[in-house]
């Protein structure tokens, strides 16, 4: 996928057919090409991404290590954030298919749709019915409480309830 | 509502007072300050105040001169010239700079102009972070074991002697040996 896969598209999917297609953006391309283009230095700038250590999560630190569990809060909050946005692009595929086939959806968006569906349910097993001023070890009780719950179901005889990460 | 048509006579009285001022507000001649030489003196026009609008162009003015089109010129510059920047993978072994972080031109121009004056790193206020919370983890056992050895001498009454010397300020480990040294030199000479 492109770098900017989690930004909105430009084409707005509300506007009339014809106006989405080449109008004004024919008049800023030339306006581009004469007035901005000509004069752009040739080494163009470079940014980069910052890349962070993995640390310890939660369940290795120690229970008075207070910097541990600070380091620990910060990568989790992170890996939330990827989480969100991997659910946005997601659905962002999802309304970009149905958009497309409009009276088809139901029939031509199944894969989508299934991605999307399972990603949401993940998400909302790891982190979600917690609020937001929730503290780490919340999240690390709640995956706790989701195996022994698991873990009970599975002993009274329901096969399919086993814990996946 | 039998209040409204008291108000009748002041309003028809203001407004007489209003008209005639407005018919006469060209040549009204005053009272002696105004005099001048040359056999014309100057009037005093009686208008409706001009403050308000000449503020708001005096405004306008300040803020548009000063704030918009500097500002403007100098997003239209980095825009024009240097462009948004493209992502690219860090190379082995090299470590950005701050403003390298950033995709905007105006913002990475401002961050590497300002960059340890004005704007402190991401990594730096990290570890700043880091360390007052490793600080204060410090400081918090220090006080826990102060406390463990204060419960601990009164229900077991076994010592004698022994004072702990709280160090509960920043001090270094040179000042609390000199200190320790003090003590015991004070000792020797009783």
């Amino acid at each position: 996928m492109a770098a900017d896969d989690d930004r909105p598209d430009q084409i707005n999917t509300n506007l009339l057919p014809s106006a989405q297609f080449n109008k004004l953006e024919r008049v800023a391309n030339t306006f581009r090409e004469t007035f901005v283009l000509p004069f752009r230095q040739t080494p163009r700038p470079v940014y980069y991404h910052r890349k962070f250590a993995r640390v310890p999560t939660i369940d290795q630190c120690d229970i008075s290590d207070e910097v541990c569990k600070y380091e620990a809060t910060e990568q989790h909050e992170r890996d939330k954030k990827v989480d969100m946005f991997k659910i946005k692009i997601l659905r962002k595929r999802l309304t970009h298919c149905n958009w497309y086939w409009g009276a088809n959806k139901y029939e031509k968006c199944q894969t989508e749709r299934e991605q999307y569906q399972d990603s949401a349910v993940n998400y909302h097993l790891r982190y979600g019915e917690l609020g937001r001023t929730s503290e780490l070890y919340e999240y690390y009780m709640k995956q706790k409480h989701r195996m022994i719950w698991l873990r009970r179901r599975q002993e009274a005889g329901d096969a399919t309830a086993a814990y996946t990460d | 509502m039998p209040g409204w048509s008291s108000l009748r006579a002041p309003t028809l009285n203001g407004a007489r007072f209003f008209l005639n001022n407005i018919r006469r507000s060209q040549n009204v001649h005053t009272s002696a300050p105004k005099m001048g030489g040359g056999g014309h003196a100057e009037t005093m026009v009686i208008k409706p105040s001009q403050y308000q609008w000449n503020r708001i162009k005096d405004e306008l003015h300040f803020y548009i001169l000063l704030g918009v089109l500097p500002l403007a010129a100098f997003a239209t510059y980095c825009n024009v010239v240097y462009g948004p920047a493209e992502l690219q993978d860090i190379p082995e072994d090299y470590v950005p700079m701050p403003h390298e972080y950033l995709k905007n031109p105006v913002s990475r121009k401002l961050v590497a102009f300002f960059n340890d004056w004005l704007m402190e790193s991401y990594e730096k206020r990290y570890e700043k972070t880091v360390y007052t919370v490793w600080r204060d983890m410090e400081k918090q056992n220090q006080r826990l074991d102060f406390w463990k050895m204060q419960r601990l001498m009164g229900e077991r009454q076994d010592q004698k002697n022994f004072y702990f010397i709280p160090d509960r300020s920043n001090m270094s480990e040179r000042y609390t040996r000199e200190m320790y040294d003090h003590i015991q030199k004070i000792k020797k000479s009783d």
